[in-house]
């Protein structure tokens, strides 16, 4: 990531000093409080500076709504991820509570492998998810999923290829 | 960043990725024999790109382990084996109520709706040709929709609904970026070329007029095939039917004509139909009468009358949205 790309008056200080308060508007209204919204706005700036391309005036509107979007539905499913986490420890004596710092590495994890099996396409993801957490053998993962021990291998191969292509961008 | 880009810039094959992909999910099995285990261990130290690959394919298990197994179980278990399109959109929702929920996810499931969020689409009845930024060039059939997304990587259309004709251009960035047709039974590569791909309910249909495609079902990648100019097949998330051939008349829509040799009529209206709103189809005993000659798709009103011309059939219009095609009187 380069600032330098952005000289002074830049397109980019305009697209911020027009469209930075109705963004941060719009993500108030939508996420219902002030915080959230600032950060967001702010992380849509960031995104824009990452990929060194600022959109055109015309389309910047619908462009920074559309990362913001995003943004609100990635932090949607953090929450909906921490909660889950937090319910699952709930119930643990104790000397076993994570502490803080571990709590929080876990759901950073959590979260990436999250994204990770969104990338998946359906029954791959399904395949992995019942061998690597359920612990299923493919036997059975064929059983559940109705379809051939093979297709299953196969179903694992794919989500595998599918799984570094997510993390290391698309395969060539 | 993607830890690839640190620890070296050559990227591996896909080829090789696809070989370790097979190997890791052989011994992921359960049953892999002790041979199998030697032979993966060989693979590996063969070639350093091997086991990199290897290390790359890791990254799930690598990532699982950071969390102990029965929270990931709780955390990322999901309810039978949903889409994970269906749980993202379910996301999208959140803002909108709960209450919509059902009638949402059937709606989302609607080529109206997929046509109403697409970047490109066409009406019922409508062919338009759209020149994308390489050149390529894009006919989209009637009630079509299609997301164009250009980054430094790749070209990709995905299509959500109805037909494209493409006829690929040179591309003109530095490096060479595959030019790929996504939809959700798969992908179809393009290798410099004319093709058309049609999505359908259950399944999506590819025609190769020039060059060749490799189309790679969305589920298992082994099952991928390559199609030559004239060959065409038709494939879902888990594999490809044979090869079949294909005629030259298969792309006259582009043209905003239907171009019929020896047609049923059953297939005549069916294909009609994606270019009129309402219901439009034939009694059975008129559905294997044959046609053959050119019509128009962008009138087809017309079509249905020339149809009446030349074969003994006679259509009843209900009202305009709700026509039939039965044995003349």
């Amino acid at each position: 990531m380069s600032v330098a790309e952005f000289a002074p008056s830049s397109p980019l200080e305009s697209l911020y000093a027009e469209h930075h308060g109705w963004l941060r508007g719009w993500l108030r209204k939508k996420l219902g409080n002030a915080f959230d919204a600032a950060d967001l706005a702010h992380d849509t700036y960031l995104r824009i500076l990452s990929t060194g391309r600022v959109p055109q005036a015309e389309e910047a509107r619908q462009h920074l709504t559309q990362i913001a979007n995003g943004l609100v539905i990635d932090l949607y499913r953090r929450r909906q991820i921490e909660s889950a986490y937090l319910d699952a420890i709930a119930n643990l004596p104790e000397p076993l509570a994570p502490s803080e710092e571990e709590r929080a590495l876990v759901i950073e994890a959590l979260v990436e492998i999250d994204t990770i099996l969104h990338a998946l396409p359906p029954k791959a993801r399904a395949a992995l998810l019942l061998c690597r957490l359920e612990g299923l053998s493919y036997r059975e993962i064929a059983e559940q999923l109705q379809v051939s021990v093979s297709s299953v291998e196969k179903y694992i191969a794919t989500g595998l290829l599918a799984c570094a292509q997510a993390v290391y961008g698309p395969l060539q | 960043m993607p830890p690839s880009k640190i620890l070296s810039a050559a990227p591996i094959s896909m080829d090789v990725l696809q070989q370790a992909a097979t190997w890791m999910a052989r011994l992921w099995s359960g049953d892999a024999s002790a041979q199998d285990h030697t032979a993966c261990a060989q693979w590996r130290a063969a070639h350093p790109d091997h086991e990199r690959a290897w290390q790359q394919l890791d990254v799930f298990q690598q990532k699982l382990n950071c969390v102990p197994r029965e929270v990931a179980r709780q955390v990322l278990r999901e309810p039978a084996v949903p889409a994970n399109r269906k749980r993202r959109d379910a996301l999208r929702m959140l803002g909108v109520g709960i209450v919509a929920f059902g009638a949402f996810e059937m709606l989302r499931e609607t080529d109206v709706w997929q046509r109403a969020r697409a970047a490109q689409s066409t009406a019922i009845g409508e062919i338009r040709q759209i020149v994308l930024p390489d050149g390529t060039q894009v006919t989209l059939a009637s009630g079509t929709a299609l997301d164009v997304r250009f980054d430094s990587q790749e070209r990709v259309l995905e299509l959500r609904a109805g037909e494209i004709f493409v006829s690929t251009a040179h591309d003109p960035a530095p490096t060479r970026r595959p030019f790929r047709v996504r939809d959700r039974h798969g992908m179809v590569e393009a290798l410099g070329t004319r093709f058309d791909v049609r999505l359908n309910a259950d399944s999506s249909q590819v025609k190769v007029y020039e060059g060749m495609v490799e189309v790679r079902p969305a589920d298992d990648f082994s099952a991928a095939m390559r199609l030559a100019a004239g060959q065409g097949c038709s494939f879902d998330a888990d594999s490809c039917s044979a090869r079949v051939a294909v005629s030259e008349s298969g792309e006259s829509w582009t043209r905003g004509v239907l171009l019929a040799e020896n047609m049923r009529v059953a297939d005549f209206v069916t294909e009609l139909s994606r270019y009129r709103p309402g219901l439009l189809h034939c009694s059975a005993d008129v559905a294997d009468l044959r046609v053959s000659g050119v019509f128009p798709l962008r009138d087809t009103d017309r079509a249905l009358y020339n149809l009446s011309l030349v074969l003994p059939v006679s259509l009843v219009y209900r009202t305009r949205f709700w026509v039939s095609v039965e044995a003349a009187a």
